[in-house]
């Protein structure tokens, strides 16, 4: 079938048709408009399953010879979820008539596919700095101050990953002679920053909170995209660059744990899928630190299974958003009544990170078996504390404080049929992988021979959520669990949005003092010296006088006596 | 009448939670799992482990609040 393809097509990067592709949008009206966005992401997976495994497209620049497109099975996971993502969120924002939002989700969605498949480290810093940009739209896409604000922020973290990649892959070209894209260990300069790079897009803890900060002001249909492609982004470099470096794991355990406790007490319902976002990311990066064939499987696995459920939770709350306009747990309440669709879309997402029968729970039981076979008895306790405090968290909190808790009287419709289509597929998909995980296996870069479906294993994941569940209606019930409220958490961003400029600030005070005293010595200085030429010079001064022509006189002979007798002794 | 009823299905949901809660547990005594580590041998592992991560995220939610918790316009000033 490849043999049919065109040539400059094999050579195309995937991604490239819908970043490309979707320019024409705005030139397109109604119906044609909507089908249009919806075929590319179509047209787009078609061109990836025409792509033979190996590498093409090979351009000279500056006499580096660049891979645009390398495919293998690890890429090709990556690619086949973001395509779908891309549909689904396409169909989720059908309706909205924002041509620049439009545009900019594709290109998001269509640059982070090409940074999968970028086989060099220029390749990919030309895609990695491409989703930045093209992402930060659909945060200022909101129109409001504080989305516009975020925004820059946003852009500026992303901005200095893009430089970190930059910078990295320079120095590792000095001392390796090489721009390829492979596996590398934290033995260099180089690596390091490139590892700082992924790591800032990954999330980790300290250098997370740009998400935090600014997905929650995206447009309904803009965090959709965002849950989907930087992270997942940078957990695919994570894993072609540094599996098994074992930092990660101390990574992904730390990750884990706190975002947990912020998720607890967040007010804001998409800042609280933020972090349960950045938690699960967490997931991924003990797999890849533990780097062992199934540890990377499971990775891979985890994160189809997290664009599916992450994103299905997003469009539950952009339908929310949608609808009443907020997403703040203290003004959300009794929706059940209103959205039933919604609120069973909600629950099964929930469902679908970690309950039987959805992708969640095969994606980490993949996991789980990786780290019990390396022996990681703490990291195996955490990857079970970690997976029932998400489903109370991204899940039970999340539906309850939006759907059921007390009526907070809002009369409001179902959310449009377009967004409700779209969950209906997202969470199809979730089920689909659950009941028949090999779907999603078959693709993966190793062979997988685990049964997820052992009665024990079935069991103990039923106890776990029954009992996280039941004891966090107990804590509701005994007032003990922490009730959100009208509040902001300061977090890692604190650090530059008031540490840093207040530090600016003390430092440009110092500084302002020592140049009010520089100015004030050179005023003295200056007006010293003015008063000393006005003493001489002034009306009373020496010089200024009015000398009589007879001194004149007598000082130029003087002057040339002087230089008579200067003449005689030459 | 809204707020009754609310109350009255609130009571049902948390009978029902724990009941299904504890038929999880009960049905442990009847499925055998092959453990990966010992504490995963123990009866009522994974129960316990889902009451104790609620405890400890509700607890360490509580902390956080009081120790990073600021007024929704703590950055607009």
């Amino acid at each position: 079938m490849t043999a049919d393809m065109p040539g400059w097509l094999l050579h195309t990067p995937p991604g490239v048709i819908l970043a490309v592709g979707v320019l024409l949008v705005p030139f397109l009206r109604g119906r044609v408009r909507g089908a249009y966005m919806l075929l590319l992401p179509v047209l787009g997976a078609l061109h990836l399953a025409l792509l033979p495994h190996g590498t093409a497209g090979h351009p000279v620049l500056f006499g580096q010879t660049l891979t645009l497109v390398r495919v293998d099975a690890l890429s090709q996971v990556f690619g086949y979820v973001f395509y779908f993502a891309a549909f689904a969120g396409v169909l989720f924002s059908l309706k909205v008539r924002d041509p620049m939002q439009q545009v900019a989700s594709l290109v998001y969605a269509g640059t982070a596919i090409g940074a999968v498949f970028a086989g060099d480290l220029i390749t990919l810093f030309a895609f990695w700095e491409l989703t930045a940009v093209a992402s930060v739209f659909l945060v200022w896409a909101s129109r409001s101050t504080r989305a516009y604000a975020a925004g820059l922020r946003y852009l500026l973290v992303q901005i200095t990953s893009g430089v970190l990649l930059l910078s990295g892959g320079a120095v590792r070209f000095v001392q390796t002679g090489s721009i390829g894209f492979d596996h590398m260990t934290l033995a260099g300069l180089g690596s390091i920053l490139l590892f700082l790079a992924f790591g800032i897009k990954a999330a980790f803890p300290l250098l997370h909170n740009w998400l935090t900060d600014a997905y929650p002001e995206a447009t309904p249909g803009g965090s959709v995209f965002l849950s989907v492609f930087t992270t997942k982004m940078a957990i695919y470099a994570l894993a072609r660059g540094f599996a098994g470096t074992e930092i990660l794991i101390w990574i992904g355990v730390a990750t884990v744990i706190f975002t947990l406790i912020y998720a607890a007490v967040e007010n804001d319902l998409r800042r609280v899928l933020g972090y349960c976002l950045i938690n699960q990311l967490g997931f991924m990066v003990i797999g890849i630190g533990i780097g062992t064939q199934l540890g990377i499987d499971g990775a891979a696995a985890h994160a189809v299974s997290h664009v599916l459920y992450k994103s299905l939770l997003f469009m539950c709350m952009g339908a929310v958003m949608t609808r009443t306009g907020t997403a703040r747990a203290t003004e959300l309440g009794g929706l059940y009544r209103s959205m039933p669709w919604t609120t069973t879309f909600c629950i099964l997402a929930s469902l679908g990170m970690s309950a039987p029968l959805f992708a969640g729970y095969t994606s980490k039981a993949l996991l789980l078996k990786a780290a019990a076979d390396t022996h990681h008895e703490w990291v195996w306790l955490v990857l079970v504390f970690g997976a029932a405090g998400i489903f109370l968290l991204a899940g039970v909190k999340v539906v309850w404080y939006a759907f059921f808790n007390r009526d907070a009287g809002l009369e409001v419709a179902e959310a449009p049929r377009n967004m409700l289509l779209a969950m209906a597929i997202t969470a199809g998909a979730l089920l689909a992988i659950g009941v028949h995980p090999a779907i999603v296996w078959n693709l993966l870069p190793y062979p997988v021979h685990d049964n997820p479906y052992t009665p024990g294993h079935v069991l103990g994941t039923l106890q776990l959520l029954a009992l996280t569940v039941a004891g966090f209606a107990l804590l509701l019930r005994t007032g003990l669990w922490p009730r959100p409220g009208r509040r902001i958490l300061l977090d890692s961003d604190w650090i530059y949005r008031r540490a840093l400029p207040a530090t600016v600030t003390a430092f440009l005070g110092t500084g302002g003092r020592a140049w009010q005293g520089f100015k004030e010595a050179g005023i003295t200085i200056f007006g010293g010296t003015v008063t000393l030429l006005a003493r001489h010079h002034g009306p009373q001064g020496r010089l200024a006088r009015t000398w009589p022509t007879g001194s004149m006189v007598l000082w130029v002979a003087v002057l040339l006596a002087l230089y008579l007798v200067l003449y005689y002794f030459r | 009448m809204s707020e009754r009823r609310d109350r009255r299905n609130g009571r049902r949901a948390f009978a029902w939670t724990w009941a299904i809660a504890a038929l999880t547990v009960l049905a442990g005594l009847f499925v055998g799992r092959r453990a990966d580590f010992a504490v995963e041998g123990l009866f009522g592992f994974y129960a316990v482990a889902g009451l104790v991560s609620s405890a400890l995220i509700a607890a360490g939610g509580a902390l956080i609040a009081r120790l990073a918790g600021r007024g929704e316009d703590y950055y607009d000033g």
